[in-house]
């Protein structure tokens, strides 16, 4: 394949990083979404890893969908519903995988970005990001779980406003709107994400998830 | 007897109001809040987004007793007309456009289930809401139990339902039953501010490729629901390249 990957994943000791790594913003475009149907249908599930962190290289997470990439695909008629449901099952990967899965996010984490975000068990951010579901002012909708995601985290009363509106919104909104678990100084932000991450490896259960969060955020204060 | 309601259909631009009104509680007189075709073809004119509200101070105190006492007389036509009633709220709940209540003062029997068919509620300080029922020893019947279930769990709904306990706004944005608290005489304007910030500049198609997507969150599993937005989001990126 020619051109650089558009992520990374590297196994150290029982973590597994995935990493986004076309800066600076970290599109997804056809191609991204090619690897990380192969990264989630064959290369994680073969791995030895007890807990995932998902992350941007850069200054970044995500800035979203390439639109224009994207729609060149899609455009290409019955071949769309199949893509875009190989997408979403990527994504879907991370929820549905019995390790925990935290996602650090710095930047930008819009639009697909935040909807691979939604899919993990944690959400840290640093103070810096910024979040929002702007596809319908593209006069699209997030297509890939965001919707189902935002409703259930936020409730439904905001998933409307906020997505019809696809204004953006700051990390301190994300954590009153429950779309994020925790925020933290930029350069503690992956410290921490490994910390958490750690911790959860190999003893998780959902229901422990706040005490771990208070676990980490004690130790923050 | 008391004297039968009026619904009043404006439009504001792009949004519609619909005002119950039968001052000064807004008694509701029959199960049937509106004629199902004037309500289908008010939405037909394009509005964007629809809020519900009471005319006056309050939103409803719902059906009057001595209504309900003289039409169950007729069981046939009552039950009739309570099919009719539970048509409009499901109509309401399942529209692709976003409905807003916007709750002063009483919200009671009737009134609260039509606030709880609306997909979002906006009350203020002093409103006051309550399913007065269980007191004539009937319930809610026109969804509004079901509703209320899915906002606060079963066992405050069941609370509520059997006791016909009041609450006020606190209580109610505390129990998840109203999304937004305003300072008195605020819920209206608050719903208008709300409504136009989700449509301006909307196109009808996305308002409602959204609100197919969020009503699918509940009536479908992740996984169908999931093929919708797919199917959604192409037809979508399609439209877009037609209209380019």
């Amino acid at each position: 394949m020619v051109g650089n990957p558009k992520i990374s994943w590297e196994v150290q000791e029982n973590i597994g990083f995935v990493r986004l790594v076309d800066e600076p913003e970290n599109r997804m475009d056809t191609r991204f979404f090619r690897e990380l149907l192969e990264l989630t249908k064959n290369i994680i599930p073969a791995a030895d890893v007890a807990a995932i962190l998902v992350t941007g290289k850069g200054r970044h997470f995500s800035s979203g969908a390439d639109l224009e990439d994207l729609r060149k695909t899609i455009r290409g008629g019955h071949y769309s519903h199949d893509f875009l449901m190989a997408n979403y099952r990527s994504f879907r990967f991370f929820d549905d995988v019995n390790i925990p899965v935290v996602v650090a996010i710095k930047g930008v984490c819009l639009g697909s970005g935040l909807e691979l975000a939604l899919h993990g068990d944690f959400r840290l951010c640093s103070a810096d990001a910024l979040f929002g579901l702007p596809e319908a002012t593209f006069d699209l909708i997030p297509g890939a779980g965001g919707i189902q995601k935002f409703v259930q985290f936020a409730g439904k009363a905001k998933a409307m406003e906020l997505i019809m509106q696809g204004k953006s919104f700051s990390a301190e909104e994300a954590l009153r709107l429950h779309i994020v678990d925790a925020i933290f100084p930029k350069k503690e932000l992956e410290e921490k994400a490994i910390q958490l991450a750690k911790r959860a490896a190999g003893d998780y259960r959902k229901y422990n998830k706040k005490d771990y969060l208070k676990e980490l955020t004690h130790r923050e204060i | 007897m008391g004297k039968e309601h009026e619904i009043i259909l404006e439009r504001e631009g792009d949004i519609g109001l619909l005002i119950i009104k039968n001052l000064p509680q807004n008694y509701l007189k029959r199960p049937e809040l509106i004629e199902m075709r004037q309500l289908q073809e008010f939405v037909a004119t394009g509005i964007k987004a629809l809020i519900i509200t009471g005319a006056g101070r309050h939103f409803s105190a719902g059906a009057d007793p001595e209504t309900i006492k003289s039409q169950v007389k007729d069981k046939k036509c009552f039950t009739e007309q309570l099919i009719r009633g539970n048509y409009i709220l499901n109509y309401l709940d399942e529209l692709k456009i976003p409905v807003i209540a916007a709750v002063s003062g009483v919200c009671f029997g009737a009134g609260f289930e039509i606030a709880l068919s609306c997909d979002i509620r906006i009350c203020e300080l002093t409103s006051l809401f309550a399913f007065p029922e269980i007191n004539q020893g009937i319930f809610p019947g026109l969804g509004g139990i079901t509703r209320l279930s899915e906002l606060t769990g079963k066992a405050v709904a069941m609370e509520l339902v059997m006791h016909g306990d009041m609450i006020n706004a606190a209580k109610a944005k505390e129990f998840g039953i109203v999304d937004e608290v305003t300072a008195k005489k605020q819920a209206l304007d608050q719903a208008r501010i709300l409504a136009k910030k989700m449509t301006d500049n909307r196109p009808l198609r996305v308002i409602k490729a959204v609100m197919t997507s969020i009503n699918n969150c509940k009536a479908l599993g992740m996984e169908e629901a999931l093929k919708k937005d797919a199917e959604l989001f192409a037809r979508l990126v399609e439209e877009s390249f037609s209209s380019e």
